[in-house]
């Protein structure tokens, strides 16, 4: 009970007491609220926020730049062929198998060939200017 | 004048802010108040609830301009819902109404002759403030069901406290009339 009743108590006219009685009676017993009223104000709440943007949509998050590259490439399997293939051109350069000129060498040699001859034609050519 | 704390608006900023969870705590907290003054100025269970409905709804909508400070969210609540159900009777003026008499589970503190002799002042009560003008009877329900002060029912319905006080008194003699016949019946001696 509030200042403001106590306040009427106190000045109450005793010839309403039974009325105030009937009151206090009423007040142990407010009206129940409907469960199925709850939930109607609940959803127009919930609709009201939505209709105002208030709630924004449930979006995952956007995945970064590894992650779309990673997408890109095939995933983790696309990224692991891609690594070996890295790896064995590199070694490929470094320790080429015999037959293949070693750019490596021509780097570190300071060496200028501009030209690999793969078939041998131009010694063929070459020894066959000789025999004349 | 210091304003007043209302955590009301609190709630009602979070609710404007888009937190699912303050509509909840707002419908926890206000919806039963809108419902209980509802159905004491119907008396009737289903208007009631559209009123009560109406009103929660209202309240949703205004909540992103709503101005904390200016004045209590229960405040502004309580006058959209007295108003609702004035406008209602005055429409519905006339015409019979029907009474919807939902069976309440009884109080197991009361025996049983006590809790109908109860039911029976309650459904006295109700139908006596039927009888009220629809000012005096806003006036007596917000007071003396509600419980709120003279200058918060002045707030609400935009009126002196004194109009406040003498509306809640004519309010009590127009009842203590109405219900005069049935004093005996209710229980209360007629002395």
């Amino acid at each position: 009970m509030n200042w403001g009743m106590m306040m009427a108590e106190s000045n109450k006219d005793p010839d309403m007491d039974w009325l105030d009685d009937m009151f206090a009676t009423a007040r142990r017993k407010p009206p129940e609220m409907p469960v199925a009223l709850t939930q109607r104000m609940l959803a127009d709440a919930l609709d009201v926020q939505g209709a105002a943007g208030a709630i924004l949509p449930v979006r995952p998050a956007r995945p970064g730049l590894l992650d779309q590259l990673s997408d890109l490439l095939g995933g983790w399997y696309g990224l692991g062929g891609l690594a070996a293939a890295c790896a064995a051109g590199v070694w490929l350069g470094f320790a080429p198998p015999s037959g293949l000129p070693d750019p490596a060498g021509l780097l570190i040699d300071g060496q200028t060939q501009t030209s690999v001859d793969l078939l041998g034609i131009q010694s063929l050519a070459l020894a066959m200017a000789e025999d004349g | 004048m210091i304003a007043e704390e209302d955590p009301d608006a609190d709630l009602l900023a979070r609710f404007a802010a888009g937190e699912p969870k303050a509509a909840r705590d707002l419908t926890d907290s206000l919806g039963p108040r809108t419902f209980a003054v509802a159905f004491r100025m119907l008396g009737e269970r289903s208007e009631a609830e559209d009123v009560a409905q109406e009103a929660m709804m209202r309240l949703w909508r205004i909540a992103p301009e709503w101005r904390t400070g200016e004045a209590k969210v229960s405040t502004w609540l309580y006058r959209v819902t007295t108003n609702l159900c004035i406008d209602r009777q005055r429409r519905r003026r006339g015409g019979m109404a029907a009474l919807d008499d939902v069976a309440e589970p009884p109080d197991p503190g009361l025996s049983a002759a006590e809790t109908m002799q109860e039911e029976q002042r309650n459904d006295a009560l109700q139908s006596a403030l039927r009888e009220l003008p629809d000012r005096q009877r806003q006036a007596v329900v917000l007071r003396h069901l509600e419980e709120l002060s003279n200058p918060e029912i002045a707030g609400i319905m935009e009126i002196s406290t004194e109009a406040v006080e003498s509306l809640i008194a004519r309010g009590k003699r127009a009842l203590a009339s109405v219900l005069a016949g049935r004093r005996d019946e209710l229980g209360y001696d007629d002395g």
